[in-house]
């Protein structure tokens, strides 16, 4: 399983691709309101996310999803509960 | 924090709104004169955004009956079904609709909303897991959260991404509730059925499939009819409020256990039950639609006709022609002054706004009826024509 750190840098890559104007993705950035995108915009951006890492995100854990480091936490337990 | 500083955008939005005069979300209708038409800001209006597909709100048998019902049994039950809200006309629709649709079981809720809000909580937990269509309706993903299961959405009419979601999940797969709807609110697509049925073969799990907007208006009993996926769909929920012109909603089964819903879904017994007269349209409306196959051929003679009309005039719309005909613009201040041209030359159609729109467009949505004229419908598309006039054409196409 990759590490923390890894999984962080290519989550910014994925979100970077999407992100509009000037925003530089780091594990701060603040999803629904810096990454330049409307909110069904960034559903449809998560879609990439889990393909990125062949996972599923449940909607359940969105509410308490922020940031980028929020989201890839998320993304940690998902991944070390598939082993 | 004051409680209401989530509203600041909305208020915000809503002083916009103001200052030009229109209301799309706060549209009275201050005298119904048909099925089809209305009085709205004092004009006589065709009415295109109603979801009365087959017409049936003046049918005057469903009158009749409805009248017929209020008068032996009351106006209403004041009370929930598990209490003194079960009429003897509550267990006859819900046998109506069994025998309809030739499942073992149904049951009858208040609303549509609440018949998916009551199904999908009581059927699952938080050791469940639900797969759901990212374009399916509010009542879809309410049901789903107050289920407490985990929820996944896969992309919108995409088997592909359906099963690769359903492979993720591994052995739990065989017990998920995959959801899909007949005909999407939003673009009146369908769900392809066939394929999302082969994925559900593959993988295992349970398939609900929502008929609120395809009941009466694909076939009779709609997309599981028309593609003959019976066996493999295992629930079917839909509404009494669009096709059938009332309000009320339902969800059948084969599945035994159907049965158990009514004592564990909480929006099925914290809630007063339909009111006779409701039901009492309702069965006289299921009847109708089972006698009439020239309503739904003129359904889609006027849906067709419409389409037609709004792709001649350059319209971005929905993916296939149904009686759900949406107008897809890429700019907020258009879709308004489009919308309001079309109030101001008598036509009322949906103004849908992000976040409830797919690809986060604005939408005029249509629904045609079978109760429309070919003139009215030539009218509504003639208004479109002219309201264009005076928008900016660039976020139309």
């Amino acid at each position: 399983m990759q590490s923390y750190e890894e999984n962080l840098a290519k989550l910014c890559n994925v979100l970077q691709e999407h992100a509009k104007g000037d925003v530089v993705v780091s594990s701060d950035t603040l999803l629904a309101s810096e990454l330049g995108i409307d909110s069904a915009r960034l559903m449809e951006v998560l879609l990439e996310v889990e393909d990125a890492f062949d996972v599923s995100i449940p909607l359940n854990v969105l509410p308490n999803v922020y940031t980028v480091s929020d989201l890839c936490s998320e993304l940690q337990k998902i991944l070390g509960a598939r082993g | 924090m004051s409680l209401f500083k989530k509203f600041e955008a909305l208020a915000a939005r809503q002083k916009e709104l103001d200052v030009t005069g229109a209301q799309p979300f706060n549209v009275v209708v201050e005298r119904m004169i048909s099925a089809t038409e209305g009085i709205v800001d004092g004009r006589k209006t065709i009415l295109a955004g109603t979801n009365n597909y087959l017409g049936l709100t003046f049918h005057p048998e469903c009158i009749e009956a409805a009248r017929n019902a209020v008068l032996s049994e009351g106006t209403g039950t004041t009370g929930s079904r598990m209490a003194n809200g079960t009429f003897a006309s509550h267990i006859a629709l819900e046998r109506d609709i069994s025998e309809f649709f030739g499942r073992r079981g149904a049951i009858v809720f208040s609303t549509g909303y609440l018949a998916n809000l009551g199904i999908l909580s009581a059927l699952t937990n938080r050791d469940d897991v639900i797969v759901i269509d990212g374009d399916c309706h509010a009542s879809i993903y309410d049901g789903c959260q107050m289920s407490g299961a985990e929820v996944i959405r896969f992309r919108h009419n995409d088997a592909n991404d359906l099963a690769k979601r359903l492979r993720r999940l591994g052995e739990r797969a065989k017990n998920a509730l995959i959801v899909v709807e007949g005909i999407y609110s939003m673009l009146g697509d369908c769900a392809p059925m066939k394929e999302i049925a082969d994925v559900k073969r593959e993988y295992g799990g349970y398939l609900l499939v929502d008929e609120a907007h395809s009941l009466g208006v694909l076939s009779e009993r709609g997309l599981v009819e028309v593609t003959d996926e019976h066996t493999s769909v295992d629930f079917i929920t839909g509404t009494f409020s669009k096709s059938l012109g009332a309000t009320g909603g339902f969800c059948v089964s084969d599945l035994p256990e159907l049965e158990l819903v009514r004592v564990s879904s909480r929006p099925y017994v914290f809630t007063a039950s339909m009111s006779p007269s409701v039901i009492a349209s309702t069965r006289v409306a299921l009847a109708v639609l089972r006698r009439s196959p020239d309503l739904r051929a003129q359904l889609w003679s006027n849906a067709n006709r419409l389409y037609e009309l709004l792709s001649q005039l350059g319209l971005n719309l929905g993916p296939e022609v149904s009686p759900v005909i949406a107008a897809m613009l890429t700019d907020a201040d258009d879709a308004l002054a489009l919308w309001t041209g079309l109030l101001e030359r008598g036509v009322y159609v949906n103004l849908i706004f992000p976040p409830a729109t797919p690809n986060s467009s604005y939408l005029l949505r249509c629904s045609v009826s079978a109760a429309h004229t070919a003139e009215q419908i030539d009218q509504i598309g003639a208004a479109f024509a002219a309201a264009l006039g005076d928008c900016d054409r660039s976020s139309v196409a």
